[in-house]
């Protein structure tokens, strides 16, 4: 079937092809403001939670005992050297953990959302344009 | 004229550059525009259906699998496939069906074990189809003829015929065995020729 019989009788609506598109910049732009203030409030929410993280972090480095590790190896090189296995278990025994994986993990998600939002940020705000 | 293929346009869309779904728009937009146009007996909701498959599309663009060996025609039926599903869904939401039969969705599955055997011994369809649509005199008919054919049937014809598809990706895009896409063609046909020949008759 040839190009012009395939398509007779069928009037296009003007614009249609402007229309579709300038529906999809604006489903786009939605979508993108989602993300934008969804990620935006993750990322300030997770900012915001790193100062508690960090203090509580700190304490538990003071009862930990680990800063007297780490004074005694930088005032006594001679004992780091000699003693490097057991300074090693010791200082990795009184390590908070789970308080610096919760910062890992906050400092990962203000990161990945941070990332986000600035990606979106864009999409976000942009005006609609004409093809 | 853009030389990208729709392959590449949705690739490089899937990547982050969202204009390439823009090209994509300008160049399917009129085929199927007329596919839903005949689809739905031209009906004057056809330029909404329109542009919620290319909406809907877009929302569904990851779901397209691209591969290696992908190429523009999977795409196409991809496409054929979510109008098709969105005319229908759009007549079936306003209660307002132009098909004569558009719940034969499930009757086609129980048929499907019988056309698998016949469908072998069907002679054909090209002679036959040549004879209709190559005759500038029947288009006109044709088009009216259309209307009176099934859902199946008439999405068939369009796929086929005028968007010049293979019986392989009409059967993808209808969800149903590729036999069962032969014998309704070849019933189609049958039914077009009889009312051409009806039509022909009564003239004066």
């Amino acid at each position: 079937m040839n190009h012009n019989t395939k398509y007779s009788r069928i009037a296009f609506p003007q614009d249609l092809e402007q229309h579709i598109v300038r529906r999809i910049h604006n489903a786009e732009r939605t979508a993108a403001r989602r993300h934008f203030f969804g990620l935006g409030a993750v990322a300030l929410a997770s900012l915001t939670s790193l100062v508690p993280i960090t203090s509580y972090l700190s304490q538990a480095l003071t009862k930990s005992g680990a800063y007297e590790y780490i004074s005694l190896i930088l005032s006594d090189g001679t004992t780091l050297v000699t003693y490097w296995r057991e300074l090693s278990i010791s200082i990795a025994e009184s390590l908070p953990v789970f308080g610096f994986a919760v910062l890992l993990g906050v400092t990962a998600l203000f990161l990945w959302s941070l990332g986000k939002t600035v990606r979106d940020a864009r999409g976000a705000f942009m005006t609609t344009q004409t093809i | 004229m853009d030389t990208r293929t729709d392959i590449e346009l949705i690739t490089e869309y899937l990547a982050g550059n969202s204009r390439a779904f823009d090209t994509i728009v300008l160049r399917h937009t009129r085929s199927i525009f007329a596919f839903v146009y005949r689809l739905s007996s031209g009906h004057a909701d056809t330029a909404d259906i329109v542009q919620d498959t290319f909406v809907k599309a877009w929302k569904h663009a990851k779901r397209f699998k691209v591969s290696e060996t992908s190429n523009d025609r999977a795409f196409q039926t991809w496409l054929f496939a979510i109008a098709r599903n969105t005319t229908i869904d759009w007549f079936r939401k306003k209660k307002a069906t132009p098909f004569s039969a558009i719940d034969e969705w499930s009757d086609t599955h129980a048929e499907n074990g019988d056309e698998r055997g016949i469908t072998d011994t069907i002679a054909d369809t090209e002679p036959l189809a040549h004879e209709l649509f190559e005759k500038e005199e029947n288009v006109q008919i044709i088009e009216k003829a259309l209307e009176t054919l099934s859902l199946h049937e008439r999405s068939i014809i369009l796929l086929h015929n005028y968007e010049e598809l293979t019986f392989e990706d009409v059967a993808e895009i209808l969800d149903i065995p590729m036999n069962t896409v032969k014998s309704k063609y070849r019933r189609a046909l049958e039914k077009l020729k009889q009312i051409i020949e009806r039509m022909h008759q009564n003239r004066p």
